[in-house]
C-alpha cells in the first residue's frame, strides 16, 4: 500500500511539474510564433553567405527601374554551367554608396568572387543580357542620382575568369537593348540628354572587343525629355523604338525609330501626327504584339474656350501603317485619372461626342452629336447611392470612396474585360488597427 | 513478483479495472480530439486572421488610392508596392493574375507559377482565402493567404502573404504532447483508484468464496462475515442461512432415521417376541396362539402402515401419486371419517362434533380423490385426538365461502408453540421426536391438499388448542396428465 501511495505522489508531482514547466508559455499569441518561411537550401545558404559579407550598415537594394526587381539575381555569367548570383547593396555612410557582389556556386556552396564599387546613390537598372555576342551574359548596370533630370550612368561588365571586366561606360537618359536588325545579335540604344542641345539616340554594337557607336540620330529640338522609351514591334514584321517625349512648353509627341536598310536610324512617321496636349504613354493596347500610339481626340462641341483640363478627351490608338502614316486601331474613352476606360464601339465612330454639360469628375453623357441621342452615361456614385443604382447600372470601377457606374444600351468592352465588383472586405478601422 | 504488479489475472478485478480504463480512455480520447481540433483551429485562425487583416487593410487601401497607377507592363513600381504591403514575419509576394510571382520580399526570383487554392480563389472568385501546405523547395509547412488587388474593376495583382507554420505546429505538438501526458496521468490515477475500487468489490467476494468453499467441504460451523454492503451483504446472509438450513435438514434427517428405526423396531420387537414365545411354547394353547398371532398381525399392519406412509411420501415427492378424480361430497366424507375415529376418541373420552355453517349448501361437491381427502381429514383428526387431553371436544366445522370449502378442525389440545408452528409441515419434523411417528403425516397432508388446489393453515398457540384450516376450491381442474389416469 505504501508503494502505491508513493507511486501516486510521484505521478502527481510529474503532472504538476509538466504544467509548471510549460505553464509560462502555455498561452502565447499565435502571431508571435510566426516567421518568414525558410528559403530553399541553396537560396538559404546563398542568403546566409550574402549576409555574412554585408558590411555593417549595409542593406541589399533592388533596382528601381528594371523589369526584374529581384534583389538577388541568379544567372550563369561566365557560361560555365554553374550559376552566379549578383547582389547589390548600399552603404549610406560611406563614400561609395552602391556596391555589387558576385557569388559563384560550385554546385553545393556559394563563395564570394567579386566585390565591386558602383556609382551614384541609386541603383536604376540591372540587365543581364549578351551584348558581346560571345554567348555569355553581360552585366548592364545603371546608376542614378535621385531627383535629377540629368543623365544617369551605365556601366557594362563582362565576367570571366573570376574577374569583372568593365567593357563600356556611358551616360544615359534611357536605354534599350534590342535586336532591331534582327540578326540575332543585341544592340544597345542609348538616349542621352545634351546641354542646350536636343537629345541624341545612339546605336552601339559589339565589334572587335569593344562596343562601338555605329550610328546616331539627333532628335527634335523641342524635346525636353522622355517619359517612356520602349522597343518592340511597330508593325507586323518591323521592330523599332517608340519614345514618348515631352516637348516645348506644354505638349508631347511620340517618335518611333527603326533601322533603315543601310543601318541608319530613321523616324518612321512624322511626329507632327502625334502631337498631344497631354502625355499618354504608348503601349500594346489590344495585345496584338504591336505597339500602339495614343492620340487624344477632342470631342465634338468642346471648343477652345473650355479649359484643357475640363475636356473629356477620347483616345485614339494608332499603329504605323508601314509607310509614312498612322492607321486607327481602336478608340477608347479613358478617364483622365486612369480610373476607368472603355472601348468605343465601331458603330459610334463619326457620331459620338460627350455632352458639354458633363463634368469629368461627376457625370458624363455620351451622345450622338447629330441627334443628341444618349449613347451611354457614366456616373460617379457614393457607395450608398450605388446600392440603389446597381441593378440598372453596370459596375465600371471603384476608386477612393466612389463607385463608377456606366449605363449603356449597347454592350461595351469595359476596361480590359468584364469588370468585377471587388469583394475585398471593407476592414473596419478598429480591426485594421490590430 | 514486482514485474507482475500490473498484471492482473482475469476476473472481476480486471474487468472492473478494464471497464474504468476503457470508459476513461474513451472520454480522454474524445476530449483530446476535441481539444486538439479547438486549439489547432484557434491557432490557425489567429494566424490567418492576422494575415487577413493586413491583406484586407492594404488591399482596400490599394484599390482606393493606388490602383490607378497600375500599368501591366511597368514593373518598376513593384518594389514600392512591396513596401506598401510589407508585413513582419511573413514573405510578401505580388503575383499576376495567372500566378506568376512578379516580386517577392525574399529578394529571389520565383520562377514557379503558383497554383495553390488561395491564388486560384483570389484570381477567380476575388476572395481572400488561406491555404496551408508544404512549401515547394523546402517542404516547410506554411500558411499562405491571397487577396486580389482590385483596380479598374479587375484583378490587377494578387497579394500573397506566406508565413511559416513550423513554430506554430511545434507549439501545437507540444500542447498536444502535454495534454497526452496529462491524459495518461489521469488514466494512471484512474487505474490506481479503480484498482482500489475493484479490491473493495473483489476482496469480499474472495472472502465469501473462501468461506463457501469451506462450507462445501462440510464445515458448516464457518460463518461468512455479514458486514458487507448491499448485494454482497445479502449474499453473505443467504449463504449463512443456507448453511444453517443444511445443518438443520441434516439434523431432521438424523432425527427421522432414528425415529423411524425406533418406530420400525417397536412392532418388530413385538413380532419377534411373540413369534419366539409361540415357537418355544407348546403350540397347543389356542388362546395364547390366538393372542400372539393377533398381536403379530396388528404389529405387521402397523409396519405396513408405516411403509405405506413412507411410500406415499416418496411418491408425492416424485409427483407419482395417482389420484382418482371424481366428485366428492365433503359432508358425507367428513361424517364417515368421524365415524372411523370414533373408537379412538372414545378411548380418551373425547367428543367429536361436526358443524355445518348455515350458508353451506346441503350438497357441497368438490372434484377430487375421495380416499386421499379422507386420508387428509383422518390424519388431521387423528393428530387432534393425539394431542388433546381427556374429556375434551374436537369440532370439525364445514363452511362454504366464495366457491371455497373451508374445513376447520378445532381441538382444545396442547397447541403448538410459535417456534414449531412454521416447521410442523416440514418433512420429518417432529415437535417431540420421542413420541414416535415418522414426522411425515402433516407433510403428506399438505402435499395432497396442494394437489387439490387448496391450502392448509395452522393457527395455534401453546396451551390454547390448535385450529387447522383446510380450504379447498370447489372447481379445481385436475392436471391433464392426472385427468387421463383417472379415466
Amino acid at each position: 500500500m505504501k508503494s502505491v501511495r508513493s507511486r501516486r505522489s510521484v505521478w502527481i508531482l510529474l503532472v504538476v511539474f509538466t504544467f509548471l514547466l510549460s505553464g509560462c508559455e502555455w498561452v502565447q499569441d499565435p502571431k508571435s510564433l510566426l516567421s518568414v518561411p525558410r528559403l530553399p537550401d541553396e537560396q538559404a545558404s546563398l542568403m546566409s553567405i550574402i549576409t555574412s559579407h554585408l558590411p555593417e550598415g549595409g542593406a541589399i537594394i533592388r533596382p528601381t527601374n528594371s523589369s526584374d526587381n529581384s534583389a538577388i539575381r541568379i544567372a550563369d555569367l561566365n557560361n560555365d554551367g554553374q550559376a552566379e548570383a549578383i547582389v547589390f547593396y548600399e552603404t549610406p555612410d560611406r563614400e561609395v554608396r552602391i556596391h555589387g557582389m558576385i557569388f559563384q556556386s560550385d554546385g553545393k556552396t556559394w563563395s564570394k568572387t567579386v566585390d565591386f564599387d558602383g556609382e551614384g546613390v541609386k541603383l536604376d537598372r540591372v540587365d543581364i543580357v549578351d551584348l558581346t555576342n560571345d554567348n555569355t551574359l553581360d552585366l548592364v548596370i545603371g546608376y542614378s542620382y535621385p531627383e535629377s533630370d540629368s543623365n544617369k550612368g551605365m556601366i557594362i561588365y563582362s565576367f570571366s575568369n573570376q574577374q569583372l571586366t568593365k567593357i563600356f561606360e556611358q551616360p544615359y537618359a534611357q536605354y534599350v537593348i534590342d535586336d532591331l536588325d534582327r540578326n540575332m545579335k543585341n544592340e544597345l540604344y542609348v538616349v542621352t540628354n545634351q546641354k542646350s542641345k536636343p537629345p541624341i539616340i545612339s546605336q552601339y554594337k559589339f565589334d572587335e572587343d569593344k562596343l562601338k557607336k555605329f550610328t546616331e540620330k539627333v532628335m527634335d529640338n523641342e524635346i525636353n525629355g522622355f517619359l517612356n522609351v520602349m522597343s518592340g514591334f511597330i508593325s507586323k514584321d518591323k521592330r523599332g523604338i517608340v519614345m514618348d517625349a515631352n516637348a516645348g512648353a506644354n505638349y508631347s509627341f511620340t517618335i518611333a525609330v527603326t533601322l533603315s536598310e543601310s543601318g541608319e536610324l530613321k523616324e518612321v512617321f512624322p511626329k507632327d501626327l502625334t502631337i498631344k496636349k497631354r502625355s499618354i504613354l504608348s503601349s500594346d493596347i489590344n495585345a496584338d504584339g504591336i505597339i500602339e500610339i495614343p492620340i487624344p481626340e477632342r470631342p465634338e462641341g468642346w471648343e477652345d474656350y473650355y479649359e484643357e483640363y475640363e475636356i473629356p478627351f477620347f483616345q485614339s490608338y494608332y499603329q504605323w501603317d508601314g509607310k509614312n502614316n498612322l492607321r486607327l486601331v481602336q478608340k477608347q474613352f479613358r478617364d483622365y485619372k486612369e480610373r476607368f476606360h472603355f472601348t468605343i464601339p465601331v458603330s459610334w465612330y463619326g457620331r459620338v461626342s460627350i455632352d458639354t454639360k458633363s463634368n469629368i469628375n461627376e457625370y458624363l453623357r455620351f451622345i450622338d452629336f447629330n441627334t443628341n441621342e444618349t449613347l451611354a452615361e457614366v456616373r460617379f456614385f457614393s457607395v450608398e447611392t450605388w446600392e440603389r443604382y446597381k441593378d440598372k447600372w453596370t459596375y465600371l470601377a471603384a476608386y477612393g470612396d466612389e463607385v463608377i457606374g456606366i449605363y449603356s444600351k449597347e454592350q461595351l468592352r469595359l476596361n480590359d474585360g468584364a469588370p468585377k465588383l471587388p469583394t475585398v472586405e471593407q476592414t473596419k478601422p478598429e480591426e485594421a488597427a490590430k | 513478483m514486482e514485474g507482475n504488479r500490473f498484471f492482473i489475472k482475469p476476473g472481476i478485478r480486471r474487468s472492473v479495472v478494464m471497464h474504468y480504463f476503457i470508459v476513461v480512455f474513451l472520454t480522454m480520447l474524445i476530449l483530446e480530439i476535441i481539444f486538439m481540433l479547438a486549439v489547432r483551429t484557434y491557432y490557425y485562425d489567429s494566424v490567418s486572421n492576422h494575415l487577413k487583416y493586413h491583406a484586407s487593410a492594404t488591399s482596400s487601401y490599394y484599390q482606393r488610392y493606388v490602383s490607378i497607377l497600375y500599368s501591366e507592363d511597368d514593373r518598376t513600381w513593384l518594389p514600392e508596392l512591396l513596401k506598401l504591403f510589407h508585413l513582419e514575419k511573413a514573405e510578401v509576394q505580388i503575383l499576376d493574375k495567372s500566378g506568376n510571382v512578379l516580386i517577392s520580399s525574399s529578394g529571389f526570383q520565383i520562377s514557379d507559377v503558383i497554383k495553390t487554392s488561395d491564388v486560384l480563389t483570389a484570381s477567380q472568385d476575388l476572395k481572400t482565402t488561406r491555404w496551408v501546405g508544404k512549401q515547394i523547395g523546402t517542404g516547410e509547412t506554411v500558411m499562405s493567404l491571397s487577396a486580389p488587388l482590385m483596380g479598374k474593376g479587375d484583378v490587377q495583382y494578387i497579394l500573397r502573404l506566406v508565413t511559416s507554420m513550423e513554430t506554430v505546429n511545434s507549439r501545437l505538438n507540444n500542447i498536444v504532447l502535454l495534454s497526452i501526458v496529462v491524459s495518461i496521468s489521469v488514466l494512471v490515477l484512474v487505474l490506481i483508484v479503480s484498482l482500489g475500487l475493484a479490491n473493495s468489490i473483489v476482496s469480499p467476494i474472495n472472502e465469501i468464496t473462501a468461506a463457501s468453499a469451506q462450507m462445501a467441504r462440510g464445515r458448516f460451523d464457518i460463518k461468512v462475515k455479514e458486514g458487507y454492503k448491499y448485494e454482497l451483504g445479502d449474499l453473505a446472509k443467504t449463504l449463512n442461512f443456507m448453511a444453517q438450513e443444511i445443518v438443520r435438514s441434516n439434523e431432521l434427517k438424523n432425527d427421522f432415521i432414528s425415529s423411524i428405526s425406533h418406530e420400525l423396531r417397536t412392532p418388530l420387537t413385538g413380532i419377534k417376541g411373540w413369534s419366539e414365545t409361540l415357537q418355544s411354547g407348546s403350540m397347543t394353547d389356542q388362546e395364547e396362539m390366538k393372542l400372539g398371532l393377533n398381536i403379530i398381525t396388528k404389529e405387521t399392519d402397523r409396519l405396513i402402515g408405516l411403509v405405506e406412509e413412507l411410500l406415499d411420501f416418496s411418491k408425492l415427492q416424485q409427483d407419482r401419486l395417482q389420484l382418482h378424480w371424481q366428485p366428492v361430497k365433503l359432508d358425507a366424507l367428513l361424517e364417515e371419517t368421524l365415524f372411523q375415529v370414533k373408537m379412538k376418541a372414545d378411548q380418551k373420552d373425547i367428543t367429536l362434533k361436526l358443524e355445518h355453517s348455515q350458508a353451506f349448501p346441503s350438497e357441497c361437491e368438490l372434484y377430487g380423490d375421495t380416499n386421499r381427502l379422507k386420508q387428509v381429514f383422518l390424519n388431521l383428526i387423528d393428530n387432534a385426538i393425539k394431542f388433546s387431553p381427556l374429556h375434551s371436544t374436537i369440532t370439525v366445522r364445514l363452511e362454504w365461502k366464495d366457491q371455497q370449502c373451508e374445513v376447520r378442525v378445532i381441538d382444545q389440545g396442547i397447541g403448538i408453540s410459535e417456534d414449531h408452528l412454521t416447521k410442523v409441515m416440514d418433512k420429518f419434523y417432529q415437535v417431540n421426536p420421542d413420541r414416535g411417528g415418522t414426522g411425515l403425516g402433516l407433510a403428506i397432508t399438505d402435499e395432497i391438499i396442494k394437489v387439490h388446489g387448496g391450502e392448509m393453515t395452522i393457527l395455534s398457540e401453546a396451551g390454547q388448542g390448535t385450529t387447522v384450516l383446510v380450504s379447498l376450491p370447489s372447481r379445481h381442474e385436475p392436471p391433464v396428465a392426472m385427468n387421463r389416469t383417472s379415466i
